[in-house]
């Protein structure tokens, strides 16, 4: 590494340091901890939602994606983000923040009981901390690539950096880093996009050199890709366009931007309402952006670098083969400090949100429920760093047993459409009911097994398939079973005159 | 299940399908009350009328489609 690309590193590293020490001493109660004391702005959360769904793995399989498909890349920032959070803002994360909620598990088990509560907040704590681990493991494997470090340099030192403000700071020290991590990745992001650009010829000059690769790009500045692209094999590949519109439109995005606590936990740290709605929106319009930054770059590779998958040229190499042989010294240093931030950004929000779920979902729900502020925000505190400590001892393992994690990632995306389909006719209507709850996300998750493992559908055909089973259950059982009182009721659920209150 | 039935509809009905529904996510949002979307703010200027920030990103959102067809 250059000395210059040093110097950017490292500013960057200090300030983040700087400032997630400067915040640590103002946490006072385990509100302050895991809700950042309610007083976000909410251009502060819009950022640290944006980054903190963007971590160093998306920034190379974002490049990869587009250099094999093209900008159909770009629907999971596009189709697959911006209604799910246009609804949201306006529709579901008032009622969650007027509710008093910390944590997704948290609605789930007021509104269908302690089974549900249990079962998503066990599956959440453990997908989360193992994910620690794959993010330290991959990462360090690419920094190696990229940096020339050796994998314990850079694990370690983003444990270090991290747990000192996460652990200190919580909540609004991981969503005040995150503004910086936001603008070192976008700076980062849409400096290679420039230069590619200036290279390629402009705008013009990129679609006459994706013109002149004949069939190969044929697709590639289509937004929708028919049902049945075939690669060279003859086996069925990209994402077809009823996946992207009903499995990622309709049910992963949002699912994601409405059920995941890493999101939902940052709005309700708003400072009212009116911020945590902003924050989705404000939010949405940086998405809007992100493809110029990494998906723009992969279209920009396959006519800089070479041909598509089948070539010469290995889709995730893309986006570190660009930096090497286009970004100046000092612009390659702020890529590199993007990919520690996009790093950091992940970790710090999983760390906050299992952290979050552990405390109040299992050890303040089931085992010890009438203890002080003080001792939560204490365990709080201890549960993150053993968080980041097992995710860090855990990399060797997780490198040698990879197939496990991914066998369990596949797992949790079973999960997503019973547990959208709980959440939105939760929230929308009085009649499902606790048991009906239970059983509708059992036998989705059943009914998302059979699909995936027996049927083999595509993962984006059985999200929606899983969902629409689980809201038949839904509504079937809870004809049968009793509901909860209308007066528990009105603080969870939207009422047609306007969102309850 | 996996829709290959629809493998020879060209994915410009999908487009269609996408632009029509954005633009009734626009009609909803057009439609809802400013003192529900303003709910909570500190005060009552204009730019927090979040209709106002809405209406471009799905504006936006419409182009894109149209553009890569």
């Amino acid at each position: 590494m250059h000395w210059l690309d040093g110097v950017v590193v490292a500013l960057y590293l200090v300030a983040t340091l700087y400032i997630g020490l400067r915040l640590t001493g103002r946490v006072e109660s385990s509100q302050d901890f895991f809700l950042a004391g309610r007083k976000l702005p909410f251009w502060a959360i819009g950022m640290s939602l944006v980054v903190s769904d963007i971590g160093a793995l998306e920034m190379i399989g974002g490049t990869a994606g587009a250099f094999r498909y093209g900008v159909a890349q770009a629907n999971f920032e596009w189709i697959g983000c911006v209604p799910a959070m246009i609804i949201g803002a306006l529709v579901f994360m008032p009622i969650y923040y007027r509710s008093g909620i910390y944590s997704v598990p948290e609605y789930l088990g007021r509104r269908y009981g302690a089974l549900v509560q249990g079962l998503q907040a066990a599956l959440w704590t453990f997908f989360l901390a193992a994910a620690l681990a794959v993010f330290f493991q991959s990462s360090a494997k690419m920094f190696h690539g990229v940096f020339g470090w050796p994998n314990w340099l850079s694990v370690l030192l983003t444990a270090a950096i991290v747990s000192v403000y996460t652990v200190g700071g919580g909540l609004e020290a991981v969503v005040t880093t995150d503004v910086i991590q936001c603008v070192i990745l976008f700076a980062g992001g849409l400096a290679l996009a420039g230069v590619g650009i200036a290279r390629a010829g402009g705008l013009s000059g990129l679609r006459r050199s994706l013109d002149a690769l004949g069939p190969r790009a044929r697709d590639h500045l289509k937004l929708l890709m028919p049902v049945d692209k075939r690669d060279a094999k003859g086996e069925l590949t990209g994402y077809p366009w009823t996946g992207v519109l009903l499995g990622l439109g309709f049910v992963l995005s949002p699912a994601y931007w409405i059920g995941n606590q890493a999101i939902v936990q940052r709005t309700l740290g708003a400072r009212d309402v009116w911020a945590t709605r902003a924050s989705m929106i404000f939010g949405a319009g940086l998405k809007t952006v992100v493809p110029l930054a990494f998906v723009l770059p992969g279209l920009l590779g396959l006519v800089l670098l070479g041909k598509p998958s089948g070539g010469e040229v290995d889709p995730n190499a893309v986006y570190p083969m660009m930096i090497k042989q286009y970004l100046p010294v000092g612009l390659r240093g702020l890529l590199y400090a993007a990919f520690l931030a996009a790093l950091m950004s992940s970790v710090d929000s999983y760390t906050n949100s299992a952290a979050t779920i552990f405390v109040r979902d299992i050890y303040q729900r089931f085992f010890a429920r009438e203890r002080s502020d003080k001792h939560y925000l204490r365990v709080g505190r201890l549960v993150s760093l053993l968080l980041i400590v097992a995710g860090v001892a855990m990399v060797p393992v997780v490198a040698a047993y990879k197939t496990v994690y991914d066998a369990f990632q596949s797992f949790l995306t079973l999960f997503q459409g019973p547990t959208l389909a709980l959440i939105v006719l939760g929230l929308l209507s009085r009649r499902p009911t606790p048991s009906a709850g239970g059983v509708a996300l059992v036998g989705g998750v059943g009914c998302a097994v059979l699909m995936s493992h027996v049927m083999g559908l595509h993962y984006l055909h059985t999200a929606f398939w899983s969902f629409c089973a689980s809201v038949v259950l839904l509504l079937a059982t809870s004809a049968g079973t009793a509901p909860l009182p209308d007066a528990e009721l009105d603080a969870l659920v939207y009422s047609r005159g306007g969102p309850a209150r | 299940m996996n829709f290959q039935s629809l493998a020879g509809v060209d994915p410009l009905v999908g487009v269609a399908i996408v632009c029509a529904l954005y633009l009734v996510m626009l009609v909803w949002v057009l439609t809802r009350r400013r003192d529900d979307i303003t709910e909570g703010a500190p005060d009552r200027k204009r730019w927090r009328d979040l209709r106002l920030w809405i209406v471009p990103l799905i504006l936006i959102q419409i182009a894109l489609h149209l553009i890569f067809r």
